[in-house]
């Protein structure tokens, strides 16, 4: 969703692109780009005001880059859980009988558990792909916020 | 991990991130220097092609003001005639010269108006329009300049038979020369001026070898002076045409009062065709 918006605050001035192609926009492309949409003189915008996205940024704005991260920490989590909903520890609150009410809460609190631990991991991962994304989105509105300041003189 | 995934895998997009959040900050560190490093320049830019121009108007005003004050002096020594001739000329030119050299202020490169010094710009613009000179003006100093150069040729007695301000200084300076504290200094101004007064400078009337304007002579007095008045003037701007006609009737005039305002005005003809001639230049 955010991806889109910044793809979408681009759109006016390159046309339609996809995530990855922001790594093809160079300084001189931006200069070019950001001068005509702001109706200034190319000359007014050299190329060297314009800091581009590397390739290393952009992934850093990419979702699947957390990936491995969540999909160790679930699997970690998931032996957890297994161990927990079936291990001597169930046996022990069964009491040998596993419709008891005692085994329940016992496999309803694991379940707790690992329902947490999981959420903080997927907040975690989701937190760093934010702030993946807003690096990207930072420069992005840096462009737009240099040919605003040549153009109308802010900041 | 016991999960068969490395460590450093996991670790490794934080790292990254970190990494690249520092890169960040430094970029845009960067991208504000050069901003505003670009912003100076472009000030610096403005301002220096501001005076550029300002130093080629002037320059260009300025072109003929040696030459034009050898000329008027010169008028002044002649025949109120000459005096006109010249003082139009001078002046006329002087003006067309000032009128191109205020045009030259308006070639600001018209870019700044689309960035944050459009302000300045427009401050610059305004005041360059308001140094412009209207293209009337011309005609209108250089008939000014050649009146008040006839008139104070006069004064100082290049038509009288006794001689004006000029000839009686250079007599009484001559006179009073040798005596008193201040003598020394009359006989020099005395000795100044004399040469002037020999070779006749100071007459009345004197002759100056001008051509006859095709238009002057017995058929140009009465009713077709005005209308060949009127012609020469043909296509002029709007602010000719009231002072072409007041001269016209002031010769017409003078025509019928015994002919007086018709010398003056075959006096000035010559004049008026050189304006005529400056309007083409």
């Amino acid at each position: 969703m955010f991806q889109q918006s910044i793809l979408e605050s681009l759109q006016s001035i390159f046309g339609e692109m996809g995530w990855s192609q922001l790594t093809s926009l160079t300084p001189e492309s931006i200069a070019s780009g950001f001068a005509e949409h702001y109706g200034l003189n190319e000359q007014d915008l050299p190329p060297g005001m314009f800091q581009s996205i590397s390739p290393e940024m952009l992934q850093a704005g990419s979702y699947k880059t957390y990936s491995p991260q969540l999909q160790a920490k679930g699997q970690s989590l998931l032996s957890g859980l297994y161990g927990g909903l079936g291990g001597k520890e169930a046996t022990k609150a069964a009491g040998g009988f596993a419709g008891g009410s005692g085994f329940g809460r016992q496999q309803s609190g694991v379940k707790d558990v690992y329902g947490k631990e999981m959420a903080g991991a997927i907040g975690d991962v989701g937190q760093q792909y934010s702030q993946g994304l807003g690096l990207v989105s930072d420069l992005v509105n840096q462009w737009h916020e240099q040919a605003q300041r040549i153009s109308i003189g802010q900041g | 991990m016991a999960n068969g995934i490395s460590p450093y895998q996991v670790a490794g997009p934080t790292t990254r991130l970190i990494q690249q959040s520092k890169i960040k900050e430094s970029k845009e560190k960067q991208a504000d220097v050069a901003t505003k490093k670009q912003m100076g320049e472009m000030e610096e830019e403005f301002y220096a092609d501001m005076e550029k121009l300002g130093i080629k108007a002037s320059d260009a005003a300025g072109k003929y003001d040696e030459q034009d004050s050898y000329l008027s002096i010169l008028g002044l020594l002649g025949n109120p005639l000459l005096s006109g001739i010249l003082g139009a000329f001078t002046s006329g030119r002087k003006t067309k010269q000032k009128r191109k050299a205020m045009k030259g202020l308006l070639d600001i490169d018209e870019r700044y108006g689309k960035t944050f010094l459009r302000g300045d710009y427009r401050d610059y613009l305004s005041e360059a329009r308001s140094m412009q000179v209207d293209e009337g003006d011309i005609f209108k100093n250089a008939l000014t300049g050649g009146f008040s150069s006839a008139m104070l040729s006069k004064m100082l007695g290049s038509s009288r038979p006794e001689g004006g301000i000029l000839r009686k200084t250079a007599q009484k300076f001559q006179d009073v020369g040798g005596e008193g504290k201040w003598g020394g200094l009359f006989k020099g101004v005395g000795k100044t001026l004399n040469p002037f007064e020999q070779e006749g400078l100071f007459q009345p009337n004197r002759k100056i070898n001008i051509p006859e304007a095709p238009m002057i002579g017995p058929q140009t007095r009465g009713v077709q002076f005005t209308d060949r008045l009127r012609g020469l003037w043909g296509g002029s701007k709007n602010l000719l045409e009231p002072l072409t006609t007041g001269v016209s009737q002031f010769g017409q005039q003078g025509f019928n009062q015994g002919g007086k305002g018709g010398q003056m005005m075959e006096s000035l003809m010559p004049l008026l065709m050189l304006l005529q001639m400056l309007e083409g230049e």
